[in-house]
């Protein structure tokens, strides 16, 4: 797993993942997750459009992610999610909880909170 | 006082000596000496008129003239010297990088060294069997005696004649020995040469020339640790090149293709510790078609095990044609290494075997060697095959035992080397017979080359980063199963470590392909069985193994109807009640675990888990094929 950041505008964060977020490289995600959120990133987007697999360690960094994001009255979105990741959001209700967008542009669009 | 008395005594004095002539004329002498004691003598005859003061002012302008122009000569002398020696050293390091060994060294020395120093003979001695010995640069043979060579051990410092001990054989130096300089040449700091200068062209050498031997000595020294090592990495280059022909040699002794015996898959394997070994498989058939399996380990490793493993294939090659009987193959065989492996206070230990058809059975007599594994399928449990006999090479006339297996189909026999059960783990701990068993109890319904290959991954997994210390030999034989369902098995071994836990996703999508489904469909069987199956994998790792070592081994199968793994752990028992929360999840405060089971679950048809004996966990996953997925033939 590889893990790109890029910071597209103020406050505005993309994380684009490459490769399987599995138990062994899962704790990777959590850590940039954690380390990145503040209350200067409004939006988080996690780009899944290179993510062939995601197990459930995966889902936590992500639902662990969402919550710092919470705290801090921002948003944690996924983007471009292959069918593998899309099962499993379903099948966790997850994607109850986060947003997530076909595109990368339209998840850059997702409404900022107001603070 | 006479002129010739005057003379002399004027040179001994040099003061100014006043006599009288025959002829009554008065002389004056007055000497000028020169810095090499060259004194010149001025004289003036005639009546004694006072002119000495001339005379003198004469001798002393002479004198100084003399002293100039000689210390010039000399300065000229001097930098042609050391231009000389320069222009040595910088040869010397020129040749010494084409030479590989430090003998050629000291005669390419000796003789450069002759032409920048002033001396008759130069010689490098080292030691060698006949004692120390050189050829000097004139080409002259020459025995040090031990009354130069001991006082240069013991002072480790350049000597001259007049510092040793007087040469006790006369006959040493035939042409006449005047002087001679010596100077001890160390190789890693050991005493390991000599270089000498013999005669100086007149008088004796001086402290210029003990500078230079001293100095030559270090050069001589460092040059040739250069050359040794040199010449020790050719040797070892030729020596790798010679092994990695034993190597191929050795290869090329195993059978190049395994033979074809209606109803049964047979496979092998061999993994060397080094580059040639003393494991061993071999395969002959016989005239009545049926084929004669040997598995061999020669005691010991490498080369000399290596020479023993050619002896046993060519007695096997060349008796297993007469002899098809396991236990006569053996005697005979044993006869005839045993002289062999008695010399070379070797043994081999082996196990020979016939599988014949009509019906499928399995023949063997053992010498000595670790017990096969045999799975019997329709009774789903495993026997050991212990030895029949010594190993061979112990007595000259061992007998041996036949046993008879009937092999049935799904049956297992498994040939192997103690390099399997006794692979150790970091820890020390082996594989053992249990692993073997374990790993066995997971794989046996695969391909036998599948098979084989999870036991060399088995064994990888259970070394971890330990090194090879063994060879490694596996023949495994596998009696097809006839007229059941068709299904694809694939085994695999997985180390309880989190670098392995999505290792099943791959296996799972290729063994899907195999379907040949619509591409949606397909992948949707196969991410949700394997992240299913992940799931579990992780699980197993995270609780059973507590992050310690440990190994999961087991099985995908595909068959018409399902979708099915069968995984194998010995980490502690799965407690269900902790681990999967059947709450609905709140959508205000997401749990941030316990996903996973409830993934498994949802992706699967059924998730049985069960403890079974010995302290085992068995889960079993399996996806029902909906007609969609169902492949017609």
């Amino acid at each position: 797993m590889k893990i790109e950041i890029d910071r597209v505008d103020h406050g505005k964060i993309v994380l684009r993942m490459q490769g399987r977020i599995d138990a062994d490289s899962s704790p990777e995600l959590r850590d940039t997750l954690q380390t990145l959120i503040d209350d200067t990133v409004q939006l988080l987007v996690v780009d899944f459009a290179e993510v062939d697999f995601i197990d459930s360690s995966g889902l936590s960094a992500l639902v662990a992610g969402h919550k710092s994001m919470r705290r801090y009255e921002g948003v944690l979105c996924l983007s471009r999610p292959h069918p593998q990741a899309v099962t499993a959001l379903r099948l966790t209700l997850l994607d109850q909880i986060l947003p997530v967008y076909p595109t990368l542009e339209a998840a850059l669009k997702h409404p900022l909170p107001t603070r | 006082m006479h002129a010739p008395q005057a003379v002399a005594e004027a040179v001994r004095s040099r003061e100014m000596v006043r006599c009288a002539g025959e002829d009554g004329v008065l002389w004056q002498v007055v000497p000028a000496a020169a810095a090499s004691s060259r004194i010149t003598l001025i004289a003036s005859g005639g009546p004694y008129t006072g002119q000495e003061h001339l005379l003198k002012a004469l001798a002393d302008s002479l004198e100084l003239g003399w002293r100039e122009a000689e210390a010039a000569s000399d300065l000229t002398r001097e930098l042609a010297h050391a231009w000389d020696r320069l222009s040595f050293f910088y040869e010397l390091t020129q040749v010494a990088g084409d030479l590989s060994s430090p003998p050629d060294l000291f005669r390419a020395t000796a003789r450069l060294l002759h032409q920048v120093v002033d001396a008759e003979d130069v010689f490098l001695a080292s030691e060698r069997e006949a004692g120390w010995t050189a050829q000097t640069a004139s080409g002259l043979r020459l025995n040090l005696p031990k009354e130069i060579v001991q006082p240069l051990r013991e002072a480790a410092r350049p000597l001259s004649l007049a510092e040793l001990p007087s040469i006790e054989d006369p006959e040493w130096l035939g042409f006449g020995l005047r002087d001679l300089l010596v100077a001890p040449i160390y190789m890693e700091s050991d005493f390991y040469g000599v270089v000498g200068l013999l005669n100086p062209p007149e008088g004796r050498f001086d402290s210029n020339d003990l500078q230079l031997l001293a100095a030559v000595a270090d050069q001589v020294g460092a040059l040739a640790e250069l050359a040794l090592s040199r010449q020790s990495r050719e040797s070892r280059l030729r020596f790798e090149h010679e092994l990695a022909i034993a190597a191929e040699i050795q290869e090329s002794l195993l059978p190049v293709e395994l033979p074809d015996l209606a109803g049964v898959e047979i496979a092998a394997f061999l993994r060397l510790a080094s580059r040639v070994g003393g494991d061993f498989y071999d395969i002959a058939r016989t005239r009545d078609d049926d084929i004669m399996l040997l598995l061999t380990d020669v005691a010991g490793k490498g080369v000399p095990a290596a020479l023993l493993t050619s002896l046993v294939h060519a007695t096997f090659q060349g008796e297993s044609a007469h002899h098809t009987d396991p236990a006569d193959l053996l005697e005979v065989m044993n006869q005839l290494l045993f002289a062999d492996l008695d010399k070379a206070a070797s043994f081999v230990t082996g196990i020979v075997g016939r599988l014949s058809t009509n019906p499928l059975r399995f023949e063997y007599a053992s010498a000595g060697h670790v017990e096969a594994a045999l799975w019997l399928a329709g009774e789903n449990r495993l026997e050991f095959l212990p030895a029949t006999g010594f190993p061979l090479g112990i007595e000259k006339n061992a007998r041996f035992e036949t046993q008879r297996r009937k092999l049935h189909p799904g049956d297992v026999l498994l040939l192997y080397s103690d390099g399997v059960t006794e692979s150790e783990a970091p820890d020390g701990k082996v594989l053992g017979k249990q692993g073997l068993a374990d790993i066995m109890h997971a794989v046996h319904p695969a391909h036998a080359s599948d098979q084989l290959r999870t036991y060399v991954d088995a064994l990888d997994v259970h070394r971890q980063e330990a090194p090879l210390r063994d060879d490694v030999a596996l023949l495994l034989v596998r009696a097809l199963e006839v007229d059941s369902e068709p299904q694809m098995v694939v085994p695999f071994v997985l180390a309880a470590e989190m670098a392995h836990a999505s290792r099943l996703v791959d296996p799972t999508r290729m063994l899907v392909k195999e379907l040949e489904l619509p591409q949606d469909a397909g992948r949707q069987l196969a991410d949700g069985f394997a992240l299913a199956l992940t799931e579990v994998v992780t699980n197993q790792m995270e609780h059973a193994y507590a992050g310690g070592p440990g190994r999961i081994q087991g099985r995908l199968v595909l068959d018409r109807n399902s979708l099915t793994a069968h995984l194998y752990d010995y980490g502690i028992a799965f407690d269900a009640g902790e681990t999967s929360p059947k709450n609905a999840i709140d959508p205000s405060d997401p749990p941030e675990r316990g996903y996973g089971m409830r993934l498994a679950r949802a992706l699967t048809d059924e998730l049985i888990y069960e403890r079974l004996d010995g302290g085992r966990n068995h889960w079993c996953l399996r996806k029902y094929l909906s007609g969609e997925h169902r492949h017609e033939d």
